[in-house]
């Protein structure tokens, strides 16, 4: 439980109390120091007021044994305040030195000392007395005895600093049982999550009773639970579509080689019977290879080998290669504008033939399918347009999703399994690109985008413009 | 020529076998690494047929071993289509490479290619049956009438012709006549070669373009016409 957050916000609040008690008793001792040093220094500056007067008024070694007397009561034997007259001349002296080791620098004309074989320090004045008749100058040490005060600074401190430390103690006691209880919903929270399992994916985390700050955190783990609901349930239908398209091809095979083999047959039809096989597996070997590659881009496979080309040239090889198809379905291309990107030319063309076909068996003969390149910043899209009916766009959402059939009824298909259109939207996103359809004004538009080199800049445009010789005449290139 | 194949499935090794012996090549089996290693290191061969996943030492170890002593041209066969197994196997100095399932004729293909096996036909005149391919001028001529071809069926029908009486895939074809090398869902090349059979073969009773169902294409003169 090292990182648990009461724990640590406990701590936290003990060590913040600490310090805040630790101030408070600070300023409350000096404060008390500096109101008992002020009331020491007017004690002894009363006493040293009469001393001066005392010690002024004598004139004469005769009225210094008064003086003595008098300063004799005002420091009776035994007293703890000492006083000394120092004088050059031995008659009028009056007590003895008074020593000690400095106590710090002493403030004003205070001075702090500490008498040897003493626990508290003594506080000292010094004044002179100017001359009097026979009497010289006198100077006059007046001292104070610290004891008392001292005693009561160092009781106040202990127990501040106990009541500090219990005070602290009490804090962290205290807030770690209040921690627990404002993080109660925490622990709810968190029992809850333990609770969700695959079995029941619809579960979500409830928001209502959750206080402000766990109620985003919660949101957006429920929208994290609801995507990966939503892929999961992607995975399970499109497992059992795999299941489904491989099915097909093997009840065929094993169907037809039974039979086959319930009679005698001729080499002829044994012979028919093995290259019907070998379709079967062809097309089983297709499906094989696109689900490979698919799940390569799952892996988040990149596209290597990339060679930086002029897309229109790439995309005029791949139509003389359908040249006969457009032919047979009696359709005419156009390719319009060109640009540079980095691709490889052979998962390009397969998306492109992809895109192609996928026009073809949506168009009626007679009609104009057109290939229209666009570069834009970062990145230039191709896109194949034909006449069509408009698209529903629910299914837009889907049809580049694997096995998503725009027609149901052509799931019989025996040329198409239902991948071209999510296998252009691997390529595209192996070339950090994306797909896009539209669906607008009788025109259906189906396209991917592949990531340029670099932004178009001046250069850039200029080499366009160099294309464009090749660009018109590839433009209006209209097949028969 | 002679041929090793490294291979542990016994029905991969059984159909190699034959279909390679029946094409003429003397065929020697291993079946697992350690066998694989030895026989390619002692013995010499033309070209190895390389599994990567092989029992007691698998693929990249055998082209290891091989290297170190040999030159000898190797096509790995691996079950993963995977970037890294084929640069793993071409950097440890295989030759090429097949990901399974492979068409046998694409491995004759690339076996004929690494041995760079003389082709039969490398005159620029060919001659099957009554039909005449002149490669230079672009003309083909059957009995003495000159076809009236576009340019994409010539160089369809000079690909056939070059390789006559050789099955060729669609998938070479595609990659030989327009140069597309990537597998595409499309019936292009079974439209081509029905066009430029009734060019060739619609007007004579002999027919020379078959139909190999499932597998090809092959151009040559049959004795017995059977079914196209």
């Amino acid at each position: 439980m090292s990182r648990s957050i009461s724990r640590r916000l406990s701590v936290i609040f003990a060590a913040v109390s600490l310090a805040v008690f630790t101030l408070v008793g600070v300023g409350l001792f000096a404060a008390m120091e500096w109101q008992l040093n002020g009331e020491l220094h007017a004690a002894l500056d009363t006493r040293a007021d009469v001393a001066r007067l005392i010690i002024s008024r004598a004139n004469s070694p005769e009225k210094w044994r008064f003086v003595q007397d008098k300063l004799r009561d005002l420091s009776p034997p035994g007293n703890p305040a000492p006083l000394y007259v120092e004088s050059p001349d031995p008659q009028f002296r009056f007590g003895h030195p008074i020593t000690g080791t400095p106590v710090g620098s002493g403030t004003g004309k205070y001075r702090l000392i500490r008498p040897p074989g003493q626990a508290y320090n003594m506080i000292t004045t010094s004044f002179t007395v100017p001359a009097n008749g026979a009497r010289p100058d006198v100077r006059v040490v007046m001292s104070g005895n610290c004891e008392r005060s001292q005693k009561s600074l160092r009781e106040l401190g202990a127990a501040l600093a106990v009541l500090i430390a219990a005070a602290s103690g009490m804090v962290f006691l205290l807030s770690s049982a209040v921690t627990r209880f404002g993080l109660r919903p925490l622990t709810r929270l968190s029992e809850e999550a333990s609770q969700l399992s695959p079995v029941n994916r619809r579960q979500r985390l409830r928001t209502d009773s959750l206080p402000q700050e766990l109620h985003e955190l919660t949101t957006s783990f429920n929208g994290a639970l609801e995507r990966l609901d939503r892929a999961y349930e992607r995975l399970e239908s499109f497992n059992a579509d795999v299941a489904h398209e491989l099915r097909t091809p093997v009840s065929i095979l094993i169907g037809q080689t039974e039979v086959a083999l319930t009679r005698d047959r001729s080499i002829n039809q044994l012979q028919q019977t093995l290259q019907s096989n070998l379709e079967e597996f062809e097309r089983l070997r297709i499906i094989v290879n696109d689900m490979l590659f698919l799940s390569r881009r799952d892996r988040g496979e990149r596209a290597t080998g990339l060679t930086d080309v002029w897309l229109a040239a790439e995309i005029s090889r791949t139509l003389e290669f359908l040249e006969i198809s457009f032919d047979e379905a009696q359709l005419r291309v156009m390719l319009h504008g060109d640009a540079r990107a980095p691709v490889n030319t052979s998962l390009f063309g397969r998306a492109l033939i992809n895109l192609l076909v996928n026009a073809i068996e949506h168009s009626r003969p007679g009609m104009i399918v057109s290939v229209q390149v666009t570069p834009h910043d970062g990145h230039v899209e191709i896109a194949v347009s034909n006449p069509g009916a408009p698209i529903d766009p629910a299914v837009r959402e889907h049809i580049f999703e694997r096995f998503y059939r725009l027609d149901e009824s052509r799931c019989n298909s025996r040329e198409n399994h239902g991948l071209g259109l999510s296998i252009v939207k691997a390529v595209a996103e192996m070339h950090n690109g994306a797909v896009f359809i539209a669906s607008e004004a009788g025109i259906n538009t189906f396209g991917f985008s592949v990531a340029a080199a670099s932004p178009p800049g001046p250069n850039a445009s200029k080499a366009f413009k160099n294309a464009s010789p090749k660009r018109a005449g590839m433009t209006g290139r209209v097949l028969p | 020529m002679k041929l090793l194949i490294v291979e542990d499935e016994q029905k991969v090794v059984d159909y190699l076998r034959s279909g390679l012996t029946e094409l003429g090549w003397v065929v020697d089996v291993a079946m697992d690494g350690e066998e694989g290693a030895f026989m390619a290191v002692e013995y010499d061969f033309d070209v190895i047929v390389l599994d990567v996943m092989l029992p007691k030492l698998d693929g990249f170890g055998v082209l290891r071993k091989l290297r170190a002593q040999k030159q000898t041209p190797v096509i790995m066969l691996t079950a993963r289509d995977r970037v890294d197994d084929r640069v793993h196997g071409l950097r440890d100095g295989a030759d090429d490479y097949l990901t399974k399932p492979f068409s046998f004729l694409e491995l004759v293909e690339r076996l004929r290619a690494l041995t760079r096996r003389a082709r039969t036909q490398e005159s620029t005149l060919i001659a099957i049956g009554d039909l005449r391919v002149d490669l230079i001028s672009r003309r083909a001529i059957r009995e003495g009438a000159r076809l009236d071809l576009t340019a994409k069926e010539f160089q369809l029908l000079s690909v056939l012709a070059r390789r006559h009486g050789e099955i060729l895939s669609k998938t070479l074809i595609t990659e030989l006549v327009w140069d597309v090398n990537f597998e595409s869902d499309t019936n292009v090349v079974e439209t081509a070669i029905k066009r430029l059979r009734a060019k060739l073969d619609g007007p004579f009773s002999t027919k020379l373009l078959h139909t190999i169902r499932g597998m090809g294409y092959v151009l040559e003169v049959r004795e017995d016409a059977g079914p196209p």
